[in-house]
């Protein structure tokens, strides 16, 4: 098995409404090595977007620990958290969330201008990225002039702009029909397979999930099914 | 693409409402850019090049009544005075009510050493001649003889209201004095009314302006105890204890001031919370994304103050533009108010600079609160 990207070790989240407390995850431990395509599945209210967002650093765990690539998270600042978000985490949501002032080259270049490159440098990393996802004649777009699938595989290109090894996708495919689901689907496979993305995706639907090579099932807040994990080192071939 | 220019792209995403918030800040900045000129020239209409220079005597009682015409020789007398001028109030009438300029009694010679020096007050040295020379004689300003045709030469008369006389005055120089009025012979005023020997106040040019105070204390000590005890002080608290009477004009015209911008202030930020309200999922990816409080806090307050700053420069521009045509390009003036109302340079940098602090404290709470928010919150609105 190749080094975890991501160490979650006894991880616990519950939120506080008005005088309850609701335990969302509870005790939770799990590995995912780099380059590892993972789906996280389970009914609403699993905790399964929670454990997205906690391990992308956009929450925070009530306990437990937290390590991605090699830095624990739960002991970073908000401003170290942000940092460590533009640097290492792409981020591809369910309703696309481009800027719609913005055209598909610029909200691309977005998080690039987190970076001290260069503006030549970005432009050809805005391209590159654009190219990957098949949208290099579009760039001058805004999101209003692009249908949906178009909108989200922006979104990928924005995610993989700065190059980030770990993408986290929550139901990337949610709001798409089904053509278009399946052509982000097997854009995220490229992006895993070729270009060697981590990706963590949170879907509730099964031919989504199949694609994935990992499919990790939550109910209540707990580890029920781990489908296709890398054996372990020094573990017996099945 | 950088910062500006997302500022810009958000600004423009309701023009309507942009459009709206710019004009309602435009409208109030060309109020209060009109009020603080108000109140600018009212403080500063007592300042000139050498009026750091002058004092003014006058009955310590009050201003409308008169000093022994004796005083001239005695202030005259006091160690740092170099020159003493009577100055009696005329407050005649030319041909109408409406014409309202200051008509000063003086002592000619006494009034040019007096203005020596003063940018504000230039006069022809022949025409200044021609006035001493004559008893009636009126050196007569340049603005009130191009409004009323006046030329060297013409008789003019301006009806006494607080003496018995109807001033027959020749104009013998025309003048830069700074403000509207005509100067005539003090000579000419006593003797019309009997020699009588009263003087409305004295106006005086110490040597240097450490000698203000001393100079101001010792000629009140030389008359007190007297019938007609003084009251000196510079010419610039004068000027301002005139202006008091008017009432509490400045108090006024700051509070008026300070309601026009609580109110701009709050429709900025009314604006600010929506705009911010509406991009709370946009705030949430862009944080997702990584941009941390600063970059974000800097985007948002720099919405604020771009929209705050366009109204400030419109409102504020066209508020400098009006005054400064109607007052410096036609020369209007103002009937019975002696100052114009130009907003000095200085001013409208100052409020320029304002908006900048408008912008800031319209967006600052909105703005704190949309970076504080968790992100997760956030994104739960889409």
């Amino acid at each position: 098995m190749a080094a975890p990207l991501i160490e979650l070790i006894r991880l616990s989240k519950s939120y506080r409404r008005d005088q309850f407390v609701i335990p969302v995850l509870r005790d939770l431990s799990i590995e995912i090595a780099a380059g590892e395509f993972v789906a996280l599945m389970g009914p609403s209210g699993s905790g399964k977007t929670t454990l997205l967002n906690l391990i992308a650093g956009i929450d925070r765990p009530s306990a437990g620990t937290i390590r991605v690539a090699g830095q624990e998270l739960t002991r970073m600042s908000d401003r170290e958290l942000a940092r460590f978000r533009s640097r290492h985490v792409g981020f591809i949501f369910q309703l696309y969330n481009l800027m719609p002032v913005l055209t598909a080259y610029e909200n691309v270049e977005l998080p690039l201008l987190l970076t001290p490159l260069p503006r030549a440098r970005r432009r050809r990393q805005v391209e590159t990225a654009l190219d990957i996802v098949g949208l290099a004649d579009r760039m001058d777009h805004y999101p209003s002039q692009l249908s949906g699938g178009q909108e989200q595989r922006v979104a990928i290109a924005r995610a993989i702009a700065v190059d980030p090894p770990l993408l986290v996708a929550d139901e990337p495919t949610g709001d798409l029909d089904s053509v278009s689901a399946s052509e982000i689907l097997t854009l995220l496979s490229r992006l895993n397979s070729e270009f060697g993305k981590t990706i963590v995706m949170v879907t509730h639907d099964p031919r989504a999930a199949a694609r994935a090579l990992r499919q990790l099932h939550l109910e209540k807040g707990v580890l029920v099914d781990d489908r296709g994990a890398p054996a372990a080192p020094g573990a017996a071939a099945p | 693409m950088k910062g500006a220019g997302l500022i810009l792209r958000n600004l423009l995403r309701n023009k309507r409402r942009t459009l709206l918030t710019v004009l309602s800040i435009a409208v109030s900045l060309f109020l209060i850019t009109f009020l603080m000129t108000i109140l600018t020239a009212l403080r500063s209409s007592t300042e000139t090049d050498t009026s750091h220079l002058r004092l003014i005597t006058r009955h310590k009682v009050s201003l409308t009544n008169f000093l022994p015409e004796s005083y001239w020789l005695k202030i005259r007398r006091q160690p740092g005075v170099l020159v003493v001028c009577p100055a009696s109030w005329f407050g005649g009438i030319y041909v109408d009510e409406r014409n309202f300029f200051a008509q000063f009694a003086v002592d000619p010679r006494s009034l040019l050493a007096l203005y020596q020096g003063e940018k504000k007050f230039q006069v022809d040295p022949e025409q200044a001649q021609d006035w001493v020379n004559d008893r009636q004689g009126a050196l007569v300003e340049r603005r009130l003889a191009e409004k009323y045709g006046w030329k060297l030469g013409d008789r003019i008369t301006l009806r006494g209201t607080i003496y018995s006389l109807n001033a027959e005055l020749n104009i013998r120089a025309i003048a830069r004095t700074g403000d509207d009025q005509v100067f005539f012979h003090y000579d000419y005023l006593n003797e019309s009314i009997g020699r009588r020997g009263i003087v409305g106040t004295y106006w005086i040019k110490v040597a240097r302006s450490d000698d203000l105070a001393p100079v101001a204390k010792k000629i009140d000590a030389a008359f007190a105890n007297s019938d007609a005890e003084t009251l000196t002080e510079t010419e610039q608290a004068f000027q301002a204890g005139f202006i008091s009477m008017l009432g509490n004009v400045q108090g006024l015209v700051v509070n008026l001031s300070l309601v026009i911008a609580f109110t701009m202030l709050m429709v900025a930020a009314n604006t600010m919370s929506m705009t911010i309200r509406e991009r709370t999922v946009e705030i949430a990816v862009l944080r997702s994304l990584g941009f941390g409080p600063g970059p974000l806090l800097g985007l948002l307050l720099g919405e604020a103050t771009v929209l705050a700053v366009a109204g400030g420069v419109i409102g504020i521009g066209a508020c400098a533009g009006l005054l400064h045509l109607w007052f410096t390009v036609l020369e209007y003036r103002i009937p019975q108010v002696w100052f114009t109302l130009v907003p000095p340079p200085g001013l409208l940098a100052a409020l320029l600079a304002g908006t900048i602090g408008l912008g800031v404290a319209s967006g600052i709470v909105p703005s704190l609160a949309a970076v504080r928010r968790p992100i997760v919150d956030g994104l739960r609105q889409a």
